[in-house]
Parts: structure tokens; sequence; C-alpha cells
């Protein structure tokens, strides 16, 4: 891990150790902070995880999530369509998603590829002009299970849609583990290790490796055989997959799936979790993602109590904003000075 | 007068500019000539007060312009004090006609509406612009239209409205040219001697700097070399009465002198280091040929060369910077668009990229190091074993599924300790980092991931670009060793002409992108710097 601690990271953990002191302060129950700390690091970590690919490659942070979420979400209702439950439901899900990842990657890789050096703005605007596109899909989708449907007309998918009686929480239960007050859920942490070993492992492969070299030196790669282009649309295919299966997790554990301009604003709170990491462009590690989430998910899930303890309930969400906003703000400009000193 | 008193100049450390003395008399054109990296550009840059002076700590001594000091902190200063510089790149708005650009900013206006909204906003009397364009045209004895727009004409003219501009100012005292007919055609630079000439026929001193030797000869009074940033001399001369293609005897023989002070050694005393190859078999078929092929390398093409080469041997690139050495690698390689035929091994190839030069066992060691050479951020034992293991995967653990093939750190760790030690790398370990070492050492570990590929022909560019001295000689040893331990074929390319004497079997010396000369390593380095200015030893009296 980079043993380099800057400027965001010292503001979110003081920030973090001030809300903790409120919290003690306040006698919120430590053990539910703790339990529910740990579900959401895993309900938010696998699309936090699903940037790393494309930082490393050297496409940049991707802010286009909601490609590869509405891939999930095509995935999460083909599912409920089928009215799998628990586990087989989630599964399902994660299955069928697969594909769409796939062909919806492939193609946002060649819009990308042509835009060589100015990939973060354009996969914002794809994500943003993707969703419109995807609402008229919702809105006029061939499915047929009435729990997803419109209540009255019966055409169309509900923009929320429970999943109660399908597979929420089937993750977030499996194996849970009570110690006092304190819930482990074994099963979901399980779930993520796994993902994040599979993530390291792939770049201790050789194609992995040939990833992080574009990304640190496109010319380099390119002068040992390299084709950059097709590893730079792997790279995008993996990161679009990789957020299908977050969003997966993420609505089973939040137990709604959420349509329409729902996935809209997914990418703003992973870009912040990764960059509090302290992942700085190409130099991003397992560490950044998973001590990032950690932080920022913590700093967001005690801020909501806190606020509605001592001010209005309003205030939580006004600052939770802020956070994420200003640090990817501040990682821009990090990044932009850096460049413009070197030159 | 211009007169510079003793001008030092300190880049990063290191001295470009140790105390010159120079004066630029009004009326003379005065020639500054001397090899790459002598030091001058860096005095133009002093003279017409560019900000890269003043931004890496500007220089000592001092600047006298008509027994008044002088000092330019920007270009703007030194253009109010008359100063005017010609750009080896082109400052012309293309959008705007030949005669916009000559009066830009110095626009007649028509004078009641300079009255009424002042200078700034006036309104311009585009026929007087025109007219004064003409005029200024006339003077020089260019023929122009002067309607069209400039982003329409050559290149060749943009550098006559270019000069056009500066002649038409008011009050210009001195001209700086910075290679001015380093874009040009032959005819085109004996027209623009010609008009430097009218120009400073006008009392306006010029300053003109350039390696084309037999020019500075033809327009200037005086001329000065410069050599590591000293000036060696300071000759006066009589130009010729006007510019020949021709050359007399006595001006080949002046160039000799010329570039014997700009190398400042007269003979090659440096040993050459003895290769001892089975001597070369001239029936053997060549590894490589080139038929006219080019490579359009922005700002280093090369052009229509024809060339072989052969199994085994050093073959070395030179020519001034600029004139297409560094570009044949690259070229082959498939960095830049290519034309011509080429054969490799006696079978045409048709499609250049690098995957599949690695697969017919070609390699190169780009000159830059550290923007495609290394990945800086990664060990010496992943910079060594990369480009092996992605494209020849060498060094790879057997697997049954292509997407999950680990490199085996057992074999590349054994292959990096091991050219760690027959290389000589200087470094903690094999794990540092590969931007902790210096230039020597990277450039050494370049070889190694080079060699991982076992090449049989390989581009080396710039080896010793920016090493130390002794470094230099270990690189030169290594290449050599390389040589012959892999029987591999060397293309060596650089602008130190005495370490390619020193290795090479035979050299190529191009010119505008051209060949000149196909030279032995035993010729003298001033044949070598003619050779580079365009003049062939086998066709004397004659320039490209």
């Amino acid at each position: 891990m980079n043993p380099k601690i800057q400027i965001p990271q010292l503001f979110i953990i003081g920030f973090l150790v001030l809300m903790i002191g409120i919290a003690i302060h306040l006698e919120i129950p430590m053990g539910w902070i703790i339990s529910d700390a740990l579900v959401r690091l895993v309900m938010n970590g696998v699309l936090v995880l699903s940037l790393m690919p494309m930082l490393r490659a050297g496409v940049g942070i991707n802010f286009g999530l909601p490609i590869g979420v509405v891939a999930g979400l095509l995935g999460l209702c083909i599912s409920v369509n089928l009215r799998l439950k628990g586990i087989m439901g989630l599964s399902g899900a994660m299955v069928f998603s697969f594909p769409i990842a796939l062909v919806l990657g492939r193609g946002y890789a060649a819009i990308l590829n042509r835009v060589k050096g100015r990939e973060e703005i354009t996969a914002t605007f794809v994500g943003f002009s993707f969703i419109p596109l995807m609402n008229f899909f919702w809105a006029t989708a061939p499915f047929s299970n009435p729990g997803m449907l419109w209540p009255i007309g019966g055409k169309g998918l509900r923009p929320v849609i429970g999943l109660k009686s399908y597979f929420a929480k089937a993750l977030n239960n499996l194996w849970m583990v009570q110690v006092g007050e304190l819930k482990i859920p074994i099963g979901l942490l399980l779930f993520f290790a796994l993902l994040c070993l599979l993530m390291v492992l792939f770049f201790r492969t050789n194609f992995g490796r040939a990833m992080t070299a574009v990304g640190e030196n496109a010319q380099f790669a390119r002068l040992s055989g390299i084709d950059v282009g097709h590893v730079r649309t792997w790279a995008i295919i993996l990161s679009t997959l990789v957020a299908a299966l977050g969003i997966c997790v993420y609505a089973q554990s939040y137990g709604f799936l959420e349509l329409y301009d729902a996935p809209l604003m997914m990418a703003f709170p992973a870009a912040s979790a990764i960059l509090v990491g302290g992942s700085c462009g190409r130099h991003t590690r397992m560490g950044h993602v998973v001590v990032g989430t950690f932080l920022f998910q913590t700093t967001y899930l005690i801020s909501g109590p806190i606020a509605n303890e001592m001010m209005l309930p309003e205030v939580a969400e006004i600052f939770r904003m802020m956070i994420t906003n200003g640090i990817i703000l501040y990682a821009l400009l990090y990044e932009g000075g850096k460049n413009n000193g070197s030159v | 007068m211009l007169e510079l008193k003793n001008i030092s100049k300190i880049y990063g450390g290191y001295p470009a500019l140790t105390a010159i003395d120079l004066k630029i008399y009004p009326g003379q054109v005065h020639g500054i000539v001397g090899v790459n990296g002598s030091g001058k550009s860096t005095l133009l840059n002093i003279l017409s007060g560019q900000r890269i002076i003043s931004d890496t700590g500007g220089y000592r001594g001092d600047l006298v312009l008509e027994n008044e000091p002088a000092a330019f902190a920007d270009p703007g200063q030194a253009m109010a004090a008359g100063i005017g510089m010609v750009h080896q790149e082109f400052a012309l708005i293309a959008g705007l006609s030949v005669s916009e650009n000559i009066c830009l900013s110095r626009e007649n206006i028509y004078p009641w509406s300079e009255r009424i909204f002042g200078r700034d906003l006036g309104c311009i009397n585009p026929s007087a612009n025109r007219a004064r364009a003409v005029k200024v045209l006339g003077e020089m004895g260019v023929d122009l239209d002067p309607d069209i727009l400039a982003g329409e004409l050559g290149v060749g003219a943009k550098q006559f409205v270019e000069l056009a501009r500066e002649f038409n100012r008011e009050g210009l005292k001195f001209l700086l040219l910075d290679e001015p007919t380093a874009v040009l055609g032959g005819q085109d630079a004996l027209k623009l001697i010609t008009i430097v000439k009218k120009i400073a026929a006008r009392g306006i001193g010029v300053v003109y700097v350039s390696h084309r030797l037999e020019e500075v000869l033809d327009c200037c009074d005086r001329i000065t070399i410069l050599r590591n940033g000293r000036v060696v001399t300071s000759l006066e001369n009589n130009p010729s009465g006007s510019p020949k293609t021709e050359h007399s005897q006595i001006n080949k023989d002046k160039i000799c002198a010329l570039s014997h002070s700009m190398v400042g050694r007269t003979v090659n005393k440096t040993q050459r280091v003895e290769t001892q190859r089975a001597p070369k078999d001239s029936a053997k078929r060549p590894i490589l040929t080139l038929s006219s092929f080019s490579v359009e390398k922005p700002g280093d093409c090369l052009d229509s060369l024809d060339l072989d080469v052969f199994p085994g041997e050093i073959l070395g690139i030179t020519s001034l910077s600029g004139h297409g050495r560094s570009s044949m690698g690259p070229g082959i390689m498939g960095l830049y668009p290519v034309g011509g035929k080429v054969w490799f091994n006696q079978t045409p190839v048709f499609s250049f990229n690098p995957s599949q030069m690695i697969q017919k066992k070609i390699g190169m060691l780009t000159e830059d190091r550290r923007g495609q050479g290394l990945l800086l951020d990664h060990s010496l034992v992943e910079n060594m074993t990369f480009s092996a293991i992605q494209a020849k995967a060498k060094f790879v653990k057997k697997s049954r599924l292509p997407f999950l093939r680990f490199p085996d750190t057992k074999q590349c760790l054994a292959y990096a300790n091991s050219c760690q030690k027959l290389l000589n790398i200087d470094c903690r370990s094999v794990f540092q980092k590969a931007f902790e070492l210096s230039g020597g050492n990277q450039q050494k570990v370049c070889i190694a991931n080079a060699l991982s590929m076992a090449p049989t022909l390989l581009f080396v560019n710039d080896p010793t670009r920016g090493i130390d001295v002794e470094a230099k000689e270990s690189i030169l040893a290594l290449l050599i060793q390389a040589q012959k331990t892999h029987g591999m074929t060397l293309v060596v390319s650089s602008g130190e002409i005495d370490e390619l004497k020193r290795i090479c079997d035979r050299i190529v010396v191009l010119y505008q992108g051209r060949m000149v000369d196909v030279l032995p390593p035993d010729m003298t380095d001033a044949d070598y710097l003619l050779a580079c200015s365009g003049i062939s030893k086998a066709d004397p009296g004659s320039f490209a």
C-alpha cells in the first residue's frame, strides 16, 4: 500500500475521528455502526473495485460507471422476471448481466479509444446520455412479472422494484454470525475478498501486467509488441463487468432495484471513495480500494444519525454531497497541477 | 553596434555559454556557426530576450546596444529596442493574406478613424497596407502576390514573408536569423542570401546562425565559431560577389578549415575498438534491404533511402539533428508512417508494427529511454523481462488457459541477476525501481530488455545520449560484445560521430533526410562534417 498519506485521506480520517467521537458522546451503539460499516463496505466496495482496471490501464476514472450499472440492472430485472429467489436469484442476475456487460463494455470501449487523453469527460457524458436512452427502454421493456410493472396500466417498469420476495439481503445474510451486539456478514465479506483476490491475481498474469504497462507507458508497451488498443478495450470491458456485479451486490443489500435516473450519479461516490483511498491515477492498488471505500462509506454512515440528532436531517445529505464532489474536485486539481508543474 | 561582453549562461548546472565576447556591426552580416549543442540557439535567445532565458535563471555578463547597456526580459522589449528575430518555426497567421501578415500590428489606419476611436480601434486602410507590402517585397526582390493567404504558401515563400515582416519594421537595427535556410531548397536558399545581403546594405546588422558552412561563407562579413559554448575564433570573411552553386577550391578549403575549428580536433586520435570479426563476405546476402524507404517522423523525416544491411555488421547512421538519423528504427518498428519497400532476410515486409517485428527478431533501443524505453515505476526485473514475457512468451509458466498465464518469477529473477552481472549494472538490487537509476544504468536495463528477445537485427538510437563519459564507454563495449556473442546485426544511429567511428563498419551520412554518402570509419571528422552539410566526397564541388 502507498505509505504516503495525502490531504484527502488526512481530511477524511480527521472527519471520521471527529464523527466517531460525537457518536460515542451521543451514545449511538457501536455494534450497530461496525456491522453496518462492514455491510456498506461490500455494498459499495464492488462498484469501487470496478474502477480499478480502467485506472490501471491509464483510461482514467470510470465516470461512465452507469454503463456497467445498467448492464447489472438488466440482469437483475431478468432474474426478477423469472422469479428466482435467494442466492439463486442473485447469482442468476450476475450471470444474466455478464453477456450484456460484455456487449455494452465493448461499445463503450470503442468510444473511449477514439478520445485518448479526454476519456474522463467523454465517459461522464457517455454515462449521462446513456441513461435517457435506457429510460425509454425501461418504459417499454417486455417484462411480464406484475411485481415489476406499473400497477395501473400494467406496462413499463416501476422506478423502484422491491426485492424482498426475491433475493433482498440474500448475500448479506449468508453465514451471518452474531457476536453480542455485533453482526458479522461472513458470506458477504468472503465474496468481496474473493473478488479482490481475483482482481489482484489478474494483475499478476501476463495480460494484467500488460494492462499496467499500457497505463504507465503506452509507447513502451507498444514497442514491446502489445496491442495498446486491445488492452485498453479489455480494461474497459472488465470495468464494466465488475460494475455490473457491483450493482447486483448493491441492489440485494439495499433491497430495492432502482431504475430510470437512479444510476445517473452512481459514479461519483465510487470515484470519491477510490480517491480517498489514495489512488492517484495509474498507481491504484487494492489497498486504495478497500481503505477508501471503508473510510468514505463509514463517514457517510455515521454522519446520518449524528446530523439527525444535532441538526436538521437534511444537513447530513448536504455534507455528503460536499465531501463526495469536493474530493473529486481536489483530485482533478491535484492531477492537473502536477501536469502543469512538469512542463 | 551591438556588443556582448563576457556573456555566460548556465542551464541546469551545465554551462551553455561561457564568457562570450562579440561585436555585431550595423551593415554587416555576422555568421555564427557551430555543431549541435555549441550554444548558437542560446546566444540568439539571449539577444532576442526569449522567456526561456529569464525562466532558467537569466544570464551573466552585459549587452551593450549603441553604447547603452541593454537587457531584455521578454521579446517585446527586444523588438522595441530594434532587434528583430526570424524563427525556425513560422509565426504567420494562416488565415490572413501576405500583405496583412507583413503589416500585422503596424497597419496603416485611416487618420479620421484614429482621431475618433484611437489607434487600437481605428479603421484599417487595406490598400495602403497592400501598397506597403508590395513596396517591401519589391525592395527585397521577392515576386509574391500580396493577396494570397499565408496558409497557402509553400515553406520557402513563408520564410520570405517572415523576413519581409521584419524588413517592414521601422527602427529595425539588428536582425537575428536562426537557420533561415533550414527549410529551403537550393534556389530559395540562394535567393534568401541575396535578400540578407540587401538587408545588411540598408545598415542593419544581421546575425546569421547556420550550420551550412558554404552559405555562411557566401554571405557573411565576419564569422564566429562556437564550440562547447565558447568562442573558438572570429574571422573576417570576404563574401563572394554572388552566391554560386559551384564551389571553388578556395571555398572548399575554407569549409574544411571551418569544420576543423567546429569539431576542435583535427584527426581522430581516439582508439578504434577492435571488433575482430571475420572479414565481411561481400557475397553474403543482405539481412535487410531498403528500397526508396521513407519515414514520416515529424521533425526528422527520412526520404527515399536505398540501403543494404549485411548480417553481422555494425552500421552507423549519422546526420545533424533533424536530418533523419533517428527515424529508420522507429519507422521499421511501425511507430511512424513509412513508404517504399523493405525486405528482411529476402522476404518482403508489408506491415510494420512492433509485435510482428519482434516475431521476426527485429528489436529497437529507443533514444527516449524515460519516455519509451522503461517502466520507470517498476522494478528492474520487470523492466528487463517485460518485452520477452509479452511478445515472446518467454519466462512464462505453462498454462492451458490463455488468460491465466503467470510470469515465472524464478526464471525472471535468474535472467535479471545474470544481466546485472554481465552488463555490470550498478544497483542495490534488481528489485529497485527503474527511475532510481542513473542514465547509463537505465540504458543497460534497456539493453537487457532488448537482448531478452534475442533479436538478430537491433536498431540502436543515440545509445549514449545523456550518459556520462565513463558509462558511455561501457555502453559501447556492451554493444560490441552483444554483436560478437549473439552474432547480431546492429544499426546504430547517433550524432556523436566519434563514437560511431569507433564501433561501426560503415557509416551512412544523411542530409535533409537523404543519403549523402556511406563512409568508412577511418575518415576524418572534417570529412564527416562536410558530408553532414550535404557535400558528398564522391562528388566534390556540389552541394545538395
